[in-house]
């Protein structure tokens, strides 16, 4: 006997609730740069271009990566609420902001690991503090974030004690390229000092004060107080991961984004704390830096930080813009 | 919106079919060795259920406490069918003071809109299983048990997360109660009759679902009379952690809210990868029953102690227990 209770919502109610859940995805300093059209029994995907941080990212990288993690998050939603959904990536030179398109084919069966990872996207915090790992992540921790991936033809690379040197060298020069340049700092400035109004922007409570560290991790506060203490830890074990892809379009950005989404996601399931960092991929020298470090086989998108911080005391929520904002109707 | 009245077929017949749905899915609660002590009465826009009388177990149960409360968790779960399908509904918790059996009585009043929450909780109701096996080593972190303990407050019960001492206590009590069954002939016959091999058809805990070999626990495990087929690992369960649902009255009605609370909990854990199990032996036994209500210092009454843990993504996923078919368990009324 079959049971016939699986969708009992329409369509476009199940979409509308995978496109304001996956809002709660990360995106390059939350500037939240997409948009969702429900239509009928499909979900488009455009990139906002008025959020787009045309200083640190002048051809829309990041902006189309965070729409990347959207994607997944959406995806994940609509496979917990046991709707089976393709995604197409689309590149329509008449509607060239058009990313993706999810569209609704029946029923899924509901995995455990479908449930883990929606738990996940919906308890998943960007930790800053350095990790107070006491042990190198195991190796089948760091085996299961990297193989996240892969599905999307993105991969994970694991930086070694060198490499990871050569990451704090490249993070270093960015840093000291973007403090420079006043263009950098008002526009830096502009997405961590919002209105506490504001439903985007990186709040100083999600910042962490500068520390000495291997790698650096970006000032978020840099005028004002970050909100989250450093903590004991010290990022000696933690694990660096860089994305990289074949090929340096706007749709191996997507899947990045995507595979950046699954990484992180599966993280939370394990218990394991992240934080992207994108600087390093802001500055062009810097990102050749990072390219040489990895190797010569594809370009490097992102890095993400992946270590143990569980005793320390929880985060708060980013904000987020409300669905009404950000989902229309075809 | 405004509750809307339904005069058409159409509407009779979506009404019909959500109330099919809601008791269909209801299926999946758990219950005391999957009994499945309910009975749903379909009857234009009401939807009643009752307990079971041919599948109560007599010596383990004599109180129904154990039946009633599995009946609870299938109300819990019709309800979150019916919210999913967008159906606002009038729900009366023992309608009828002559007849005890008579547990609820739900009426469709009208149209809201769906609710993609109580849609996620539909999937995770087919999800849903018990695990016997030993939980993982990973301890459940507060903010999991303070939503656990949320869900079931919201469901007028309370939960009590029992401290490391007491769970001598607990351990004792389950010994005893188990002892005391197992030395019951005509309790050995009853546990016979519904697990293992000649189980009634739909019904009943397989071999498959039961432990090969005793888990490592602090608690001794339900002594099903004879090992199962279920592999189990060496891990041992310290990362357990033990808590009891209890409530202000020993009455069905609080025994049906201990049901609802009961589906309401294992759902939230559910969703969060945390494995439940229920331990009803000391529930079983009226002189361990006793010492369950010392546990919660006798501020309330006590109605099943559940262990919670982080479920071993190690192990392979758990087979299925049969269910009875939907036509087995809603009645029609000839109108």
């Amino acid at each position: 006997m079959h049971d016939k209770h699986l969708l009992p919502i329409p369509a476009g109610d199940l979409l509308y609730e995978a496109a304001s859940v996956a809002c709660l995805a990360p995106s390059i300093a939350n500037t939240q740069p997409w948009r969702w059209s429900v239509g009928d029994g499909t979900l488009d995907l455009r990139a906002d271009r008025t959020r787009q941080l045309t200083i640190a990212d002048p051809q829309g990288r990041l902006m189309i990566l965070s729409c990347g993690t959207v994607l997944h998050h959406a995806s994940i939603v609509l496979a917990a609420l046991g709707a089976a959904a393709t995604t197409q990536r689309l590149s329509d030179p008449d509607d060239p902001d058009l990313l993706a398109r999810l569209t609704i084919t029946g029923l899924h069966q509901v995995t455990a690991e479908d449930m883990r990872l929606h738990h996940a996207l919906r308890t998943r915090r960007t930790d800053r503090r350095p990790f107070l790992g006491l042990a190198p992540l195991p190796d089948e921790v760091i085996a299961l974030l990297c193989n996240a991936s892969i599905p999307f033809g993105v991969t994970a690379h694991e930086f070694d004690a060198q490499q990871t040197g050569m990451l704090g060298l490249a993070v270093q020069s960015a840093a000291i390229i973007e403090n420079h340049e006043a263009a950098y700092r008002e526009e830096a400035a502009t997405w961590t000092r919002r209105d506490p109004s504001a439903r985007d922007g990186v709040p100083p409570a999600s910042a962490v004060a500068q520390v000495a560290r291997t790698v650096a991790v970006r000032d978020f506060a840099p005028a004002g107080t970050p909100g989250l203490a450093v903590g004991p830890g010290d990022d000696r074990y933690t694990t660096y991961l860089a994305f990289s892809t074949v090929h340096d379009t706007p749709a191996d950005w997507l899947r990045t984004g995507e595979a950046v989404s699954a990484v992180l996601l599966t993280a939370a399931t394990l218990g394991v704390a992240t934080s992207v960092m994108s600087d390093v991929v802001e500055i062009a020298g810097a990102r050749a830096l990072l390219h040489a470090a990895i190797g010569p086989d594809g370009y490097p998108q992102l890095t993400l930080r992946a270590g143990v911080n569980e005793s320390a005391p929880p985060i708060p929520a980013t904000p987020r813009r409300p669905a009404a904002e950000v989902i229309g109707k075809n | 919106m405004s509750a809307t009245i339904h005069t058409s077929d159409t509407d009779a017949q979506a009404i019909d079919q959500a109330l099919t749905e809601a008791a269909t899915l209801a299926r999946h609660a758990p219950s005391i060795h999957n009994t499945q002590p309910w009975r749903w009465r379909l009857s234009g826009d009401e939807l009643d259920l009752y307990l079971e009388k041919d599948r109560l177990l007599t010596v383990t149960d004599p109180d129904s406490l154990l039946a009633t409360l599995s009946c609870g968790a299938a109300l819990h779960h019709a309800q979150i069918s019916l919210a999913a399908g967008g159906w606002h509904t009038n729900l009366t918790r023992m309608p009828d003071l002559q007849d005890p059996t008579h547990l609820a009585h739900i009426r469709i009043h009208g149209r809201q809109n769906p609710s993609p929450q109580a849609q996620l909780r539909v999937q995770t109701i087919q999800l849903r299983h018990t695990d016997r096996r030993p939980v993982s080593g990973t301890s459940i972190s507060p903010q999991d048990l303070a939503d656990i303990t949320a869900a079931v407050e919201a469901e007028g019960t309370w939960l009590h997360v029992l401290r490391p001492e007491q769970l001598y206590d607990l351990a004792a009590a389950t010994d005893h109660a188990q002892r005391t069954e197992a030395s019951e002939t005509q309790w050995r016959e009853e546990l016979a009759v519904w697990t293992g091999g000649t189980r009634p058809e739909g019904t009943g805990i397989p071999g498959a679902a039961i432990p090969a070999s005793n888990p490592q626990t602090p608690l001794p495990g339900r002594d099903f009379g004879h090992p199962g087929t279920l592999p189990v690992s060496t891990a041992h369960d310290k990362a357990a952690v033990f808590v009891m649902l209890y409530g202000d009255g020993d009455q069905p009605q609080e025994w049906l809210r201990a049901g609802e609370a009961l589906s309401a909990a294992w759902l939230t854990a559910a969703e969060r990868g945390i494995s439940v199990l229920p331990l009803s032996a000391p529930m079983e036994v009226t002189s361990t029953r006793e010492v369950m209500r010392q546990l919660v210092s006798r501020l309330g009454y006590p109605y099943l102690v559940l262990r919670l843990g982080v479920a071993d993504p190690a192990d392979p996923a758990m087979p299925h227990v049969p269910r009875l078919p939907a036509e087995q368990i809603i009645q029609r009324p000839s109108r």
